[in-house]
């Protein structure tokens, strides 16, 4: 198996190299008293049939059409490539029709959520094998309740036993909404444990009210505050794995039909200029 | 630390199934439960406790990983006393994922149907603002566009069909209609003619410095050329780029993309213009050496006087003149283009003028009676009538043997005489094989000579007895013989300063008293068939009238018609000039083709070629005739060429109004005046356009416009000094 | 695809017997004779009985001239008694085997492309369909598709028999049974000559019959040394073509050991879910480093760990299985220098383990000085050297880690590297995909520092699930050996989900067309069936779990060798 390093250099040259010969030709065409964009436009609506083509292969997973990762392989740098020559495309300025910027702008959605989207896949998931127990997207709701279930118990639990309601009031008053749900989403997306810090110190400030059993109690919170917290860290993390989706897939095919109706318009309108 | 949330044995922890579609309602609360909703999203919790009926009483049917078997047991009615919670199934992410991509993509589809099946889609799907001067017509795409008026699938069928599309310019064309013939072909020239100027440039160019670039796209790009319906518009006026846009506006490399002979810039690769603006003579031959080296210094000394335009008198030294003394001479045209002479008036007269109106000049002979062998005529038993016995006066040189072009045309309706003409010159050419025996082929000259004669004092007959109607008739009758409208006008030209020339008439007559004083007799005798021995009639050598006054005079003792030119561009003169210029097709018979006439000014003798010809030049014209240059060069201000220059802005800008900077005086000029001994030998230097008649500057050399013309300083771009549009 | 009724009687043991041609005469006629007849039917309490268990576990198989019975390196977990006639037992001579188009192998029945397409939408929505209403095929029992009725049969038998080396069998023996319980591939080609009745016994029978019956078992004993173990020596290239007297040598002095901390595969499972260093101490101890070598050491089946002191600890360098050798590098270098060489590491049993010891001075005196050791030893002895260096390659607390929980025994080991997972669920979708919307397995389990050891089948090359299935539902697939499970013959009893030490396997509640619940027609509760991943046997592509991961996470990795491990775990 190759290394995954010695893959990415061999891929970015390959790129490189394209990249090199698509501005080239552009260079040569562009001396023609014809047009490049009829070129460059067909060019990258292939390219782009075939970066969406990833999403039908995904579906096919049972027949033999090459393995998925290498699949994303030529998705990742063949969108950078499509980048490329869509400026060429555009020759270098922004179009000032109302339509044609319109797909400007879907493209531009596509591509960055896509550059965006990449990131995320690359730098999420150490993040979420460093901190927290990793568990399943769907299960998170159910470990958050078994949690409140806990810590509910032991806050109850201290009624009866202590007949004094501090942890009880402190519960109601700084923890309730802590552990209702998941929280502090932006925090762990950008790795902050300022939440996690500030209830701990509330805690440790509480702590002087206290009895002994209650500190007892106090400690056992404490562990499913952090639980909770690092639920949450997976909660956020796992969330944004999956959410950028949301934009690079469903404008992917505003992009394709828009650029149909393109490039039928251009076809019609160019006026013998082909 | 707590216990790990999570558990991997099968009873403990739930089968997640992601690739289900809905997910229990209670997921969020973290109570899902087991069964989970089935495919469709219904829940299907009532299903995990299904109690049966067992002899008589129901039992409960709940697994134990569903919870197991209750206390309680299921309820008498069968039913589960457990109360079941059913919830509203939801969407799983991925589900409510594919939602979202359904909507946006049917919102895309449907905006577009919309804006291209409505007529307001116009404004959606015009790719950008048009220029002002089209701005009136942006309401409507149709009157650009004809595909504007067809419908979407129409223009799927454009996408599909790849035969070239160029009607769209055809739009463009009916309101830019001066483009000439054939305007979308390359240059508005057909594709043969470019094809040969092409391998012509192909030639030209240094092969070396064709950058490597342009040698691939050679190979890459189409030939515009090869286009059958020639090249859209749009190829290189790009509209919808804004009000601002230039339309007009090209890159050199639009030029270049189809010139095989390409280059870097004007500077670097541009061919060097051979001999620009000199590639012909001028028109007026004005010889600015001479001019200004000897004429004008020796000015005061030839005429004394006579004032030089003022401008000349300070031409500084011969070598390079001041900008005035150009200036007295040239003046920009009202384009700013040209820089016309200011016309002979102001700028020749002075000197010149006089010149062409010399009184002691016999005048120029425009009808003459032949003197040729006039033993033959006046042999005994010649049958001529009268006729003068004509001597050479006033030193005019004799009009040997031949018949004036003026006459030739007045008896070229005559068929007798073109018979006459005929058999001499059949006879000219026996006697020079000279086989035959002279005797008898005298009697057929004389023969034939007699039928010219009484041709032409049948001539003389008319003209003077029969009114002016009838000569404007005579006239008509030549029409034929003319081609163009410019003959035509020529006609009338002629018609009225000959037959209604009060000077003319008068000559006509005394001319006739004197030399056929029983004319009408003759005539009739003629006609009777029995004509007139002949009977010499001698012409005192004075009884020429000595009155200088311009016009017709007969100058008997010679047998002409003398005419004295009233001035610079004379009407006569210039028409019987350009009439002449015509005779060679006028007169197509073989025996004109056979006549063996350098000039057929010679003629109208050294004095006219000498007087008119001297500046203004001859060009032969593709059908043989002369066409003689009275004016300078005169470009139509609608017309367009491919190269344009124009002077007015290069005057204000040159340092101190120089133009000697590019129009700087040839000194080695191999032309002499003095060299021509005869007037055919000028005539035929004359007569070639290329000929070394420059006018005495030497050729601009592309050094001359590098100076300013670079990319840095006032730009050098093709179109500067080019035009792609090229139309007559 | 019919819907399945939804009320059903639930399976049982023996709902699907073996045969249903086992006529209670046929039965009376197999215990007539030796050694069956020998067997006290009184130990036989409770409902098995020993007619029970040759009416149902067993069958009634006639041969023609040269049919196939069993053959080399298939997993096949049944034995076989004759009845009548003769069959031969093709012993590999001088490294000559039939060749495998003459044995027929079967291809695996892959779907067809379309039927593959077909799948994106013949698959059911509802999870986990079954149509139980048609009772299993016979003859299919314990494997898919190609089922032992399909015969294939050699073709002129004499001159094979010329051609190759085979003992005959005749009525009375029993074979078969040392593969099948020892869970060890097939070690020979079994043929009929001429006409011949066999009974075939499913090991779930024939493990009853052991367990109960102390004469069969010694029986078991020596035909192991008689059989078996010739079988096991001759695989192992250094004793492969040792003279006919000498092999006698060595059957006669080879020791058969069995190494094993447990008896039910439960315990099993509690000790590999509780692995940890302190454990390897107690492991049975099979040689000790330092020791001088008493002999070469086989392992048939199980698994063993090599380990060398480190410290005041041991350090796994590696781990021996079914057909690997301990022992030889020590006495070939002792033989050289001429002075004895003490063993460079510890061999531990990990559980249950079947070893064959052969002498030090046989080795020398066959293998060495003989110079028949023109090959070297089937797996070239571990270099502790590049143990040493692979082990620290791939990170020696992941060796400890995958012997310790003995994932050393999975020869597809779902191992997910969360460094780049995506959590995308591709995997398991692409799973589902393949096995009519069923996913295969969870996207969870153990994790060790970056790499999960998600809950798939790894497909052990000592597979537990196997040992309790009462109805052979469960076995190893003909072609690939596989452990799949057959719907057909599962009787959801959980005893594979509860053996399997790694939670790969799955009860589930099936349901039918519509997406009830199939019901037990008493009781009324879901039948659960067992499910697991079977590595896409049927599908065109590999696993299709690999195949869809987009970021090179997922990886089915063959534990047993360390290089597949290293090139994994070190990217």
């Amino acid at each position: 198996m190759r290394s995954l390093a010695a893959r990415r250099w061999c891929s970015l040259g390959v790129f490189a190299l394209l990249a090199a010969v698509i501005l080239a030709l552009y260079a040569i065409l562009s001396f023609s008293i014809h047009p490049t964009s009829f070129a460059s436009g067909w060019t990258l609506w292939g390219l782009i049939l075939a970066l969406a083509a990833y999403n039908v292969r995904k579906r096919l997973t049972f027949l033999p059409l090459g393995s998925s990762s290498r699949w994303l392989q030529v998705h990742i740098y063949g969108g950078l490539l499509s980048f490329v020559l869509f400026i060429v495309h555009a020759e270098f300025r922004v179009p000032n029709g109302p339509f044609e910027l319109s797909l400007t702008l879907l493209y531009f959605i596509v591509f960055f959520s896509g550059l965006g989207g990449l990131a995320i896949s690359r730098a999420i998931p150490a993040r979420l094998t460093t901190r927290g127990e990793e568990v399943l997207f769907e299960r998170i709701p159910k470990f958050t309740k078994r949690i409140r279930d806990d810590v509910e118990n032991i806050v109850l639990g201290c009624i009866s036993e202590t007949q004094t309601t501090a942890i009880p009031e402190f519960y109601v008053e700084h923890l309730k909404h802590f552990f209702d749900g998941p929280k502090h989403f932006w925090q762990h997306l950008f790795q902050s444990s300022r939440p996690r810090n500030d209830l701990l110190a509330e805690i440790r400030s509480h702590e002087r009210f206290l009895n002994k059993n209650e500190r007892a109690a106090v400690q056992r919170i404490v562990d499913l505050i952090c639980a909770k917290d690092d639920l949450d860290h997976q909660y956020a993390l796992q969330w944004t794995l999956k959410v950028w989706l949301f934009a690079h897939i469903p404008f992917t095919y505003a992009l394709v039909i828009f650029s149909v109706f393109h490039l039928v318009l251009v076809h019609a309108f160019a006026g013998g200029a082909e | 630390m707590i216990d790990p949330l999570q558990e991997f044995d099968f009873r403990e922890s739930n089968y997640e199934r992601p690739n289900q579609e809905w997910e229990c309602g209670w997921t969020a609360q973290g109570e899902s439960c087991h069964i989970g909703p089935d495919c469709s999203g219904t829940c299907q919790a009532h299903r995990e406790c299904v109690p049966y009926k067992d002899g008589d009483r129901y039992k409960c049917a709940r697994p134990k990983n569903f919870g197991g078997r209750c206390d309680l047991g299921p309820r008498p009615d069968g039913n589960c006393s457990q109360r079941v919670v059913e919830c509203q199934p939801v969407r799983t992410l991925r589900n409510r994922r594919k939602l979202f991509t359904f909507t946006v993509a049917v919102l895309a589809l449907g905006s577009c149907l919309i804006m291209f099946g409505g007529s307001w889609g116009n404004s959606f799907s015009s790719p950008g603002e048009l220029t002002l001067q089209h701005r009136p017509k942006s309401k409507e795409c149709a009157s650009c566009h004809t595909a504007a008026n067809g419908t979407f699938a129409q223009w799927v069928g454009a996408v599909m069909d790849s035969k070239p599309k160029s009607h769209d310019s055809q739009q463009c064309l009916k309101c830019h209609d001066k483009l000439g013939s054939q305007p979308l072909m390359a240059h508005g020239m057909d594709a043969e003619h470019l094809k040969s100027m092409r391998q012509k440039m192909r030639d030209a160019s240094e092969p070396g410095k064709q950058p490597f670039v342009y040698a691939l796209l050679d190979k890459a790009a189409r030939n515009p050329l090869d286009e059958k319906n020639g090249l859209a518009c749009a190829l290189c006026h790009q509209e919808h780029r804004g009000q601002k846009f230039d339309l007009t506006q090209m890159s050199n490399v639009q030029c270049q993309s189809c010139h095989s002979a390409k280059f870097h810039s004007f500077s670097d690769g541009h061919p060097e213009f051979d001999g620009f603006p000199y590639q012909r003579r001028s028109r007026l031959y004005f010889d600015h050496v001479t001019h200004f080296q000897v004429h004008f210094k020796s000015f005061e000394r030839v005429k004394p006087g006579a004032i030089l335009p003022r401008g000349l008198r300070d031409y500084g030294d011969g070598a390079n003149p001041s900008a005035q003394s150009c200036r007295s001479c040239h003046q920009p045209d009202s384009s700013g283009r040209m820089m016309p002479i200011r016309g002979f008036e102001h700028s020749c007269a002075a000197c010149h003028g006089a010149e062409i109106e010399e009184d002691d000049l016999p005048g120029v002979q425009l009808l003459a009676l032949p003197m040729q062998d006039s033993k033959l005529l006046t042999a005994d038993g010649a049958t001529i009538g009268q006729w003068p016995t004509l001597t050479a006066a006033n030193g005019a040189k004799s009009n040997e043997n031949s018949v004036l072009p003026l006459m030739e045309i007045l008896l070229s309706a005559d068929r007798d005489y073109l018979k006459a003409r005929k058999d001499l010159i059949e006879l000219r050419k026996r006697r020079q094989n000279g086989s035959e025996n002279p005797d008898d082929l005298n009697a057929q000259q004389a023969d034939a000579l007699q039928r010219k004669v009484w041709s032409i004092k049948r001539l003389i007959h008319r003209l003077g007895t029969s009114n002016e109607l009838a000569n404007e008739k005579r006239l008509n009758y030549l029409k034929p013989i003319f081609k163009s409208d410019g003959d035509a006008a020529l006609l009338q030209t002629l018609s009225a300063s000959l037959f209604r020339d009060p000077t003319f008439v008068n000559a006509l007559k005394t001319a006739q008293t004197s030399w056929f004083s029983n004319l009408d007799q003759e005539i009739g005798l003629l006609q009777e068939g029995n004509p007139p021995k002949h009977e010499p009639i001698v012409v005192p050598p004075d009884a020429t009238p000595n009155d200088s006054s311009s016009g017709w005079y007969a100058s008997l003792p010679d047998g002409a018609l003398r005419y004295r030119v009233t001035g610079h561009s004379d009407r006569l003169v210039r028409a019987i000039l350009d009439l002449a210029g015509r005779v060679p097709h006028l007169l197509d018979t073989a025996a004109a083709k056979s006549a063996a006439r350098p000039s057929p000014f010679g003629e109208l003798g050294p004095t006219a070629s000498f007087r008119c010809l001297g500046c203004h030049t001859v060009d032969k014209q593709d059908d043989g005739r002369l066409e003689i240059n009275w004016v300078g060069r005169h470009v139509s201000p609608d017309s367009q060429s491919f190269t344009k220059f124009s002077h007015a802005p290069h005057l204000t800008l040159l340092s101190k109004n120089n133009c000697s900077k590019c129009h700087s005086q040839q000194k080695d000029i191999n032309f002499a005046r003095a060299e021509f001994v005869n007037y055919r030998e000028m005539f035929a230097a004359n007569t070639d356009p290329h000929s070394a008649l420059t006018s005495g500057f030497a050729p601009i050399s592309k050094k001359t416009c590098t100076e300013c013309h670079t990319s840095q300083r006032v730009g050098d771009s093709c179109l500067k000094c080019h035009n792609y549009h090229v139309f007559k | 695809m019919s819907q399945g009724r939804s009320i059903i009687p639930r399976p049982k043991r023996w709902d699907v017997p073996f045969s249903d041609e086992m006529t209670d005469d046929v039965v009376e006629r197999i215990l007539s004779v030796a050694p069956f007849n020998k067997i006290d039917r009184k130990k036989f309490r409770g409902p098995i009985t020993l007619e029970g268990i040759i009416q149902n576990d067993a069958r009634l198989v006639s041969c023609q001239e040269g049919d196939i019975i069993i053959r080399e390196g298939d997993w096949g977990n049944s034995a076989f008694f004759i009845l009548s006639g003769t069959v031969r037992v093709e012993l590999m001579a001088s490294g000559k085997f039939l060749p495998p188009e003459k044995l027929g192998r079967p291809v695996t029945k892959r779907k067809s492309f379309f039927r593959a397409i077909a799948q994106l939408w013949s698959n059911r929505k509802e999870p986990e369909f079954r149509d139980l209403s048609q009772p299993a095929l016979s003859g299919e029992v314990g494997s898919r598709g190609s089922g032992d009725r399909t015969r294939i049969y050699l073709q002129d038998i004499p001159r094979l028999l010329d051609k190759y080396k085979t003992v005959a069998l005749e009525a009375g023996e029993l074979f078969g049974e040392i593969a099948a319980l020892g869970r060890m591939p097939r070690t020979a080609t079994v043929f009929a000559e001429g006409e011949a009745t066999l009974v075939e016994f499913r090991w779930q029978g024939l493990r009853e019959i052991f367990r109960k019956d102390a004469s069969m078992r010694t029986h078991i004993e020596t035909k192991f040394r008689n059989n078996a173990l010739e079988g096991i020596l001759r695989n192992e290239p250094s004793f492969a073509n040792t003279a006919e007297e000498d092999m006698q040598q060595l059957l006669d002095q080879a020791e058969f050991n069995t190494f094993a901390t447990y008896d039910l595969s439960k315990q099993y499972r509690d000790l590999a879910r509780g692995g940890t260093e302190g454990q390897l101490t107690e492991e049975p101890l099979v040689a000790e480093e330092g020791d001088h070598p008493n002999g070469v050491t086989l392992i048939c089946s199980g698994l063993a760990r090599l380990s060398q002191r480190y410290h005041n600890g041991h350090r796994t360098l590696g781990y021996l299985l079914p057909g690997q050798m301990y022992g030889f590098s020590e006495i070939e270098e002792g033989w050289k220098t001429k002075k004895p060489v003490p063993l460079s590491m510890s061999l531990r049993a990990i559980g249950y383990l079947t070893t064959v010891t052969v002498p030090t001075q046989l080795v020398e005196r066959l293998v060495l000085e003989k110079g028949v050791a023109g090959k070297s030893p089937q797996t070239p002895p571990l270099d502790v050297a590049a143990a040493a260096k692979t082990v620290t390659k791939i990170g020696s607390d992941i060796i400890e880690f995958a012997v310790d929980n003995s994932l050393v025994q999975g020869t597809a080991t779902m191992i997910i590297d969360l460094d780049r997972c995506t959590r995308c669920d591709d995997c398991v979708r692409a799973c589902s995909n393949a096995h009519d919307n069923n996913p295969r397995f969870l996207r969870h389990g153990p994790i060790h520092g970056q790499y999960m050891i998600a809950n798939a089948c790894m497909h052990c090359a000592d597979p537990v699930c196997m040992i309790e299935c009462p109805t052979g539902a469960i076995s190893r697939d003909l072609a690939g050996g596989q452990v799949v499970i057959s719907d057909q013959t599962c009787v959801g009893c959980t005893r594979c989900a509860d053996n399997c030490p790694y939670d790969a396997i799955r009860m589930v509640e099936v349901r039918d067309g519509v997406g009830n619940l199939i019901r037990d027609e008493n009781g009324r509760l879901p039948i659960q069936q067992a499910t697991k991943c079977d590595l896409c046997v049927e599908q065109r592509i590999g696993p299709a779990c690999q195949n869809a991961c987009p970021h090179d996470a997922l990886y089915r990795v063959n534990m047993t060798d360390l290089n597949s491990l290293g090139s994994v775990f070190n990217r």
